[in-house]
């Protein structure tokens, strides 16, 4: 696992911040729950946990066309859930955002049901000619999260941000 | 009651009051457009059911701005998880309507599976809600960024007449909806 980042929850945070990035909305995932617990928990950050992945799109897009610098997170599967609304109202409407994808069934995960999620994410993201970043590719000082809101703004559509090991000093799940 | 007519009346209460109205798509973007265009108009043309998300979203991040989302009875059923985050979120500018025909209007009316919900009794379920209540063309309608979370529901008939066409493109609803808000302040 690369080790430039400091565990995600010390600096993601700081990150959201510094990229102005005031509304978020998510279905959780165990490698997102301390962030969400931190995002839930911060004054400053409108967090909306929402029931559906399909249904959390749809309040993210509602956040970026009302003028909100916003991030959606999510499990791999939680977008494989919700193509249609990806592409019709988020594609569409080229609405700017951040999401954050738990890119789980890689060799970390041990779990065998998650190992088809990686398979058919990967088919999707080229078929669909979505360009992602991985997260632990970068360094603390990249500030990453910040050009990945600027990379959205620019080219008005979704920016992904993919997690693809466990935030460090977590049990691989 | 005709649902254009409903909607004409929302639309008309949503002006005056200054909100922003969120359609679903299908007939309520198309009833909507056809009763005056507005930039305050945020139509939707996919998937079915998000707009009482996309509405969330927008109340919000405008919470001094009263935000009306108009929603058929089918679009909600397939979205009906929705309705647990908003009452978790309970935002006070936020008003859903319903507008229950009992059939996907622009889908040859075939029956949607609502004709099983009570509304009324869902409501009372929901509980970051403050208001519910049946609404027809004689109704005071009055959207504040203060009143609370509402539920509105509106039995229609069946449209005797097709929808006429949407013709506006999702970017332009885009970018002209952030236009109106800029100039809201």
């Amino acid at each position: 696992m690369p080790t430039q980042l400091k565990p995600l929850t010390e600096t993601f945070m700081a990150q959201v911040r510094t990229a102005g990035i005031t509304h978020v909305t998510g279905v959780p995932d165990g490698w997102l729950a301390s962030l969400i617990r931190q995002l839930d928990d911060a004054a400053d950050i409108t967090y909306v946990p929402a029931a559906r992945e399909e249904e959390a799109l749809a309040i993210v897009s509602g956040f970026s066309m009302a003028g909100k610098k916003a991030m959606m997170l999510t499990q791999n599967v939680g977008l494989l859930n919700s193509l249609g609304c990806f592409s019709t109202l988020c594609q569409n409407y080229r609405i700017p955002f951040v999401l954050l994808i738990a890119n789980r069934g890689n060799l970390f995960d041990k779990n065998s049901y998650d190992i088809p999620k990686i398979r058919y994410m990967d088919g999707i993201l080229s078929a669909m000619n979505l360009l992602t970043t991985s997260y632990y590719q970068f360094k603390e000082e990249d500030n990453l999260l910040s050009k990945m809101m600027d990379r959205a703004e620019t080219a008005q559509e979704p920016a992904l941000l993919m997690l693809d090991y466990p935030p460090h000093g977590q049990t691989v799940q | 009651m005709q649902q254009v007519d409903i909607i004409r009346h929302l639309a008309e209460a949503a002006h005056k009051s200054g909100a922003i109205v969120v359609s679903e798509i299908g007939s309520q973007t198309q009833w909507l457009y056809s009763t005056g265009d507005r930039p305050s108009h945020l139509y939707l043309s996919g998937p079915m059911g998000m707009a009482p998300s996309v509405a969330l979203g927008v109340a919000l991040a405008q919470p001094s701005i009263p935000v009306l989302a108009i929603c058929g009875d089918g679009a909600l059923a397939m979205n009906l998880n929705a309705l647990a985050t908003i009452s978790y979120m309970a935002p006070k500018n936020l008003t859903l309507a319903v507008m229950d025909n009992g059939v996907y209007d622009l889908t040859g009316q075939v029956p949607t599976p609502s004709a099983a919900l009570d509304y009324e009794h869902l409501a009372k379920g929901l509980k970051g809600l403050k208001t519910y209540t049946q609404v027809d063309l004689n109704s005071q309608i009055v959207f504040s960024a203060t009143q609370g979370l509402t539920l509105l529901h509106a039995k229609v008939e069946k449209s005797a007449q097709k929808a006429p066409p949407f013709p506006l493109q999702p970017t332009h609803i885009h970018s002209r909806f952030k236009d109106f808000l800029q100039t809201k302040g």
